[in-house]
């Protein structure tokens, strides 16, 4: 391999692998207080980059107007999903996993209506204002102020997470991720977490919807995909664990460049497929995260 | 009052059996298309009792046996068409290969929450649909395989209705074997694992063992439904097999009802053949199965099978036997009545002696410097003890003094973060607590978890686990030994019941039981076991002064058989009056050790349990 070809694959797998760890740190916000995992994930943000779409180039909204109005479609759909599909089956037992199914079949609705309406066209979709997604050159590597800017931004999430978790409410919803009994006795709202941090993801899979838009086609199976590489990179990183969710979203981005550089474009998927059996093998609780002693 | 044997509400039950097997034998009847949708039909049939066994019986999740399906049908495809193979010899190296398969795939998954699972096997099931789409030279890439041979035999080429019939009967064959398995030790292992991992491994149940045991079983079903869905179509592409077919697979079990063992079969008339006979559904085939799923998620756990044995035939039973006079009052064990585990019918025996224990030797346990240390809280700190055995060990302590926490390092439910557990000089520290468990040492918990969806018989059987051996296949033919050891343990079962005094509550599901009841049978679970050493975590904790009577005399009976027992308990009376020796505990060290009468004396156990001023007075 020439270095070149390295450092476009270097660049290629970082920033696909910033799509791939924002949507792990949607699943873990939403993961955190209910211990459930949206199996609707990838419709969400699908549904994020198939309303840019229709936002930016159908009806030319500004960038800035359009992002926060995609976002709050994106809460209201997580906190609907909140709704119907965790909090009953939650409330009947908190061991139960019944909202894998729940989740699941939203998944299933969503990706119906989705693909009904959308064509399936794609377009080149624009990006914010003072960005461009036209490459420039580094030394031997080719880097848009896009990538750049969406490292920088990825990081910058992680980050202000790690803080908003050291707030008053960040600590109960990390109380009732670690013990949700002991939780509620001491008078956590367990119901109004559970649906600000259900909108709160659901918003950010908006989000990474449409961040995600200018540098990956936008068509109706990158929702499943997503969900899949989203989970694997939550899961590499420990699910419930942010910067873990970064190395993990890192981790199967270059997974995935390099299989298809070394192996062939049709084994990138095994390639992070095979690199995650291994790591899971490895380190099961992620790789940052530490062993979990199980409350009898 | 003794229902007539003859009464007609009796076959109510059966008239659901019948019903299915007269809908199954119909098909014969048709040709063409509707003989094909049949037959696809018991083709997926035959994925869902796999799936059966995997989520309705372990409650394992998986959304990627679609690709096992894919991968026996391309085994057969590949060797009959590339390699001349005549399709019959296909399917050993098939269900082989989705087996093996299957093995590697669940390993990394099955020690982790069980959502992991369905995860992975979505992923895994994407990565193996692109690998079939993509490769060219080995599975015809997205044109597929062509001219895979009919069935044939003798140089007969089966017809489209003795094709129906030959899958059918692979269907009933599996139904049967499932259903012999579902009995057995391993079915019940794998059952105890649905409705709770932990109670599983105090029985001695290896989880991973269980899960992996029930994920191979089924991928190898839907490995073999993909063998006869090749040589049934004779041609085979991708986009046969894309996620909806998993999807598919899961909701058979859903709807027909989770674990119920015509729950495939109900499934596939529900989700195939109707459909198939409505075809605008199937534009719209995702959204029907999304609503589908969130309604039985959501309202119908059970599913239709559910939906037969617990509303539908009582309530038809219930307006018969009012018609006739002779309504039974509910909950009422009359001497003729009889049990069943599974379906197997024993009559009952009534014994008043306690049942025998077979072992004589009881363990002698000890705690070597024992230290358990969660994050920054030292929950045990440095306690070393010694139980002889035989001897009833009382240990008491404030909440949070640490008892728990000892009782769970002891039966291996915590490694200590220093120290050792020694059981007759043995060291056990490493142990799982399966495996102590096989090892003789029983316990029951502060909250009593049983097999709430079981009948009181199943949850006194499974205890029996590590008393029982067998190889799977053994289990799964029934043999003569197989009967006559299931037979014995319900019959051990049932008198202990007896010997509780609660043989009324045999055929009651575990979950409706009263807490003090449930305290019993978790007991009553131990002791099945036969074990060495028995933990009992707060056996007396909120239950009526009646139920702590009824316990106090059983544990007597049982100090009775020279069997070690640890008592933790916070009711002082109960905890004195049992134990010959007693360890008092505070903020996870040891205050006192001694005869009981003396220890409740000491200061340091007045000013742990009352706090300083007491002293004062």
């Amino acid at each position: 391999m020439s270095l070149p070809i390295f450092f476009d694959t270097l660049i290629e797998g970082l920033s696909t692998g910033c799509i791939f760890a924002l949507v792990a740190v949607s699943i873990n916000i939403m993961y955190r207080p209910s211990r459930a995992f949206n199996f609707g994930q990838g419709e969400f943000v699908l549904l994020g980059g198939v309303l840019s779409l229709l936002f930016l180039n159908s009806w030319h909204w500004p960038w800035l107007a359009a992002v926060p109005v995609l976002m709050l479609i994106g809460a209201a759909l997580g906190g609907l999903t909140d709704l119907i599909a965790i909090r009953p089956v939650i409330s009947r037992s908190a061991t139960s996993s019944a909202w894998v199914i729940t989740t699941l079949a939203l998944s299933l609705i969503l990706d119906d209506e989705i693909g009904a309406r959308f064509t399936g066209a794609t377009a080149v979709v624009p990006v914010p204002p003072l960005l461009t997604t036209t490459p420039m050159n580094i030394g031997s590597a080719q880097v848009s102020s896009y990538q750049i800017a969406l490292l920088v931004l990825t990081v910058l999430i992680v980050i202000g997470l790690w803080f908003a978790y050291r707030t008053r409410h960040g600590l109960a919803i990390m109380a009732l991720s670690e013990d949700r009994e002991a939780a509620l006795l001491r008078g956590v709202p367990a119901g109004r977490l559970n649906l600000v941090s259900w909108m709160a993801g659901g918003a950010l899979a908006a989000l990474v919807g449409v961040l995600a838009a200018p540098i990956t086609q936008v068509s109706s199976g990158l929702g499943f995909e997503l969900l899949i590489d989203g989970f694997i990179a939550a899961a590499i990183g420990g699910i419930g664990d942010n910067r873990g969710a970064l190395v993990g979203g890192l981790v199967v981005g270059l997974a995935q460049s390099f299989g298809a550089v070394v192996f062939g474009p049709l084994y990138q998927d095994l390639a992070s497929f095979v690199v995650f059996l291994v790591l899971l093998g490895l380190r099961p609780r992620g790789v940052l995260g530490e062993a979990r002693v199980r409350e009898v | 009052m003794i229902r007539r044997p003859n009464s007609p509400a009796r076959l109510v039950p059966y008239t659901g059996l019948v019903c299915i097997i007269v809908l199954c034998i119909s098909p014969v009847f048709l040709n063409g298309y509707l003989l094909y949708v049949a037959t696809v039909a018991a083709i997926y049939a035959l994925a869902g009792v796999g799936m059966n066994v995997l989520h309705g019986y372990a409650g394992q999740i998986s959304i990627g046996h679609g690709a096992f399906f894919a991968i026996g049908a391309y085994v057969t495809g590949i060797l009959t068409v590339d390699h001349g193979w005549p399709a019959i010899a296909t399917v050993v190296p098939a269900v082989l290969i989705t087996a093996g398969l299957g093995a590697v795939m669940c390993l990394p998954a099955l020690r982790l929450s069980r959502w992991y699972l369905g995860m992975i096997t979505l992923a895994m099931a994407v990565v193996i649909d692109d690998l079939i789409a993509s490769d060219q030279s080995v599975t015809g890439g997205g044109s597929g395989l062509i001219g895979i041979p009919p069935v044939s035999a003798f140089g007969h080429d089966f017809t489209a209705v003795e094709i129906y019939l030959l899958f059918a009967a692979l269907v009933a064959i599996a139904l049967l074997l499932t259903r012999n398995l579902r009995r057995s030790p391993k079915g019940l292992a794998m059952v105890a694992i649905r409705e709770s991992e932990i109670a599983a491994e105090s029985v001695g149940v290896s989880v991973v063992r269980t899960k992996f045991l029930a994920f191979v079983l089924s991928a190898a079903l839907a490995g073999l439904g993909g063998v006869l869905w090749a040589v049934l179509n004779g041609a085979i592409t991708p986009d046969q097999f894309n996620t909806n077919l998993s999807i598919l697979f899961l909701l058979i079990v859903l709807i027909g009802g989770d674990g119920r063992l015509f729950a495939p079969i109900l499934g596939v008339i529900v989700l195939q053949v109707m459909p198939e006979s409505l075809t605008v559904l199937s534009t719209y085939r995702e959204l029907v199965y999304g609503a589908l799923l969130l309604v039985i998620a959501l309202f119908s756990p059970s599913g239709l099978a559910g939906l037969w044995t617990d509303t539908l035939v009582p309530a038809v039973r219930g307006v018969w036997e009012r018609a006739r006079g002779t309504r039974p009052r509910r909950d009422t064990a009359d001497s003729s009545s009889r049990v069943r585990v599974g379906s197997d019918v024993v009559a009952q025996k009534r014994l008043t002696t306690l049942p025998t224990l077979s072992n004589s030797n009881p363990a002698a346990l000890s705690l070597n410097g024992v230290t358990m240390v969660f994050g920054g809280l030292r929950a045990v700190s440095n306690v070393t003890l010694d139980v002889r055995a035989g001897s009833t060990h009382g240990l008491i302590g404030p909440n949070g003094s640490g008892k728990t926490t000892l009782l769970n390092v002891v039966s291996g439910i915590y490694r200590p973060t220093s120290g050792a557990v020694l059981v007759d000089g043995e060291p056990i520290t490493q142990h799982s607590a399966a495996a102590r468990a096989r090892a003789g040492i029983a316990r029951t918990f502060q909250l009593p978890r049983l097999l709430d969806r079981e009948d009181v018989i199943t949850n006194l059987v499974v205890g029996a686990h590590r008393l029982r051996h067998g190889s799977t296949a053994q289990w799964i033919v029934r043999t003569a030994q197989a009967r006559r050891d299931e037979m014995m343990q319900v019959d051990r079962a049932l008198s202990w019941l007896d010997f509780m005094g609660v043989t009324h509550l045999q055929k009651r599901r575990a979950g409706d039981l009263s807490h003090g009841d449930k305290r019993l049978i978790e007991v009553g679970r131990a002791m099945m076991s036969e074990p060495r050493l028995l933990l009992l975590d707060e056996p007396a904790a909120g239950i009526s002064h009646d139920e702590i009577d009824r316990l106090a005399d059983l544990i007597r009976a049982l100090q009775s058989t020279n069997m070690t027992i640890i008592l933790v308990e916070h009711h002082l009376d109960l905890v004195t009056s049992l134990s010959e020796q007693l360890t008092v505990m505070n903020t996870g060290g040891l205050v006192a050790s001694g005869i009981p009468s003396e220890v409740i004396k000491e200061s340091a156990v007045i000013e742990a349990y009352m706090g300083k001023s007491s002293l004062g007075r």
